[in-house]
């Protein structure tokens, strides 16, 4: 199930890579680089949320307290 | 030399779960620089009238967090991250079925009072138009230490509109858990996790950009809290889990700018699927607008929705003989709400950011799965402020 569901999402990858995206020259990516556009904008605001929702949640960071401390209170 | 990108670097951070995973791919920055955070995290009492026994006052944790990186010449990039944490307050046992007032919480005394130390060292290289990071941590605490090594790579395309990523991970914990003797605990356990991803960002026109990717961890070796326990046909045992756990998520993040207002639609969906039957929805929304040439306010909305495990019940009292229990609630069907809002300061070569959060869960916030009262279940809030210097 999990090995199927990989190749599904595999295959959108592929889709959103083959997709007709606009081309965008490199002159033309200055909104994208923009402080507030980043995709992760603070690692260790990034880093304590992962560790918090793993700590509380039984989905958070894709599995159990593995690692990084036992969270498990 | 070329950094992970902060595109490709991030990708997957909210799924990722090793603890040299997360660190390593939210290794990039604009220039060499040093980052402080101090959090506080205070979880709400639990209600009296759900509360069998033992101290209400959960758990408070103060964490203080450093990064730090520089380029250490025109090939290799030297990160170096830690964190304490110093934690206490009461800690959920498990669920009395009480015949007239319904399911209610032992809670244990609040003698938890505990320290824990992490610290990671990550070497980032470029080699043929490949950006590699190795990535080895180790995290230690009274009852827990956990040894992890990750690498991450990512290769950006010709025409820099698509990156893709890919890692692995590997941890190897040891458990030796408080007063094991006193109270009939496990003296001593192991389990280990390893963990695979690949993903992609693509530039989607002038305004817009999307990162998905996919990861699978397995787990192995003792994944039971041995600190909880669980009411079975009149008696009290310790948590029994499966030894084994593998786990599907698959996390895409959307970014669109907005030219009038100068502000940045963050839209982040996480699907979770294992084999304990745990099914899980997270969606995370976020608004960025800036106000002037300084200063950002980011409102943001956080909702979590879980199935539950198939083991998972707060009491058993009909005479049922599982394989396996547990009635730990965050196995528990349940849905979570989390509030922010942050605010952060940019200056030339500085910036101070502050986060606050509230975070609400409830049964009835579930999307679906079997339902139970879980009276465990945890509100919180935290306040975090962090700061980074950035230098040549």
């Amino acid at each position: 199930m999990t090995l199927k569901r990989c190749w599904t999402v595999l295959l959108l990858l592929t889709l959103i890579e083959l997709s007709a995206c606009a081309e965008v020259q490199p002159w033309e990516r200055g909104r994208l680089a923009k402080p507030h556009m980043a995709l992760d904008a603070d690692p260790l605001l990034s880093s304590i949320d992962a560790h918090t929702y793993n700590s509380k949640e039984a989905a958070s960071g894709g599995n159990g307290p593995a690692g990084g401390g036992c969270g498990c209170n | 030399m070329k950094k992970l990108s902060r595109t490709a670097s991030s990708l997957l951070v909210s799924s990722l779960s090793l603890p040299g995973f997360t660190e390593l791919l939210a290794a990039e920055s604009e220039a060499n620089n040093f980052q402080y955070r101090y959090t506080l995290y205070d979880e709400e009492p639990l209600p009296q009238n759900v509360l069998a026994q033992g101290d209400p006052d959960r758990y408070r944790i103060k964490s203080h967090q450093f990064r730090f990186e520089q380029d250490l010449n025109e090939r290799f990039t030297l990160t170096v991250e830690g964190i304490h944490e110093s934690m206490s307050g009461s800690s959920p046992w498990y669920v009395f079925p009480d015949p007239d007032r319904g399911p209610l919480q032992v809670m244990s005394g609040a003698t938890i009072s505990e320290t824990r130390n992490e610290i990671g060292l990550t070497l980032g290289t470029q080699n043929n138009g490949v950006t590699h990071a190795f990535r080895g941590g180790y995290s230690t605490e009274n009852d827990y230490d956990a040894v992890s090594a990750a690498y991450t790579g990512e290769y950006e395309q010709q025409n820099k509109h698509t990156t893709l990523s890919w890692g692995v991970s590997y941890s190897d914990d040891r458990l030796s858990p408080t007063d094991a003797e006193l109270f009939g605990r496990i003296p001593h356990a192991e389990r280990n996790s390893i963990s695979a991803s690949f993903g992609l960002t693509r530039i989607l026109n002038r305004n817009a950009l999307i990162q998905s990717g996919v990861q699978i961890t397995h787990q192995d070796g003792f994944l039971s809290d041995p600190y909880k326990e669980m009411w079975i046909n009149g008696g009290v045992f310790f948590d029994k889990r499966p030894d084994q756990r593998t786990a599907f998520s698959w996390t895409t993040r959307f970014r669109q700018y907005f030219v009038g207002s100068n502000a940045a639609l963050h839209a982040d969906y996480r699907f979770y699927d294992d084999d304990w039957s745990v099914t899980a929805h997270t969606l995370d929304l976020a608004w960025h607008q800036p106000f002037g040439e300084n200063f950002e306010l980011a409102p943001s909305i956080r909702y979590h929705s879980q199935r539950a495990a198939n083991f998972y019940q707060p009491a058993i009292t009909d005479g049922q003989q599982p394989k396996y229990w547990s009635s730990d609630y965050r196995l528990a069907t349940y849905g979570a709400m989390r509030y922010r809002l942050s605010g952060t300061w940019r200056a030339e070569i500085w910036s101070l950011a502050l986060n606050a959060d509230i975070y609400n869960s409830s049964e009835s916030l579930a999307l679906s799965g079997p339902l139970f009262d879980t009276p465990a279940l945890v509100d919180f809030w935290r306040i975090s402020l962090g700061w980074q210097i950035s230098w040549q």
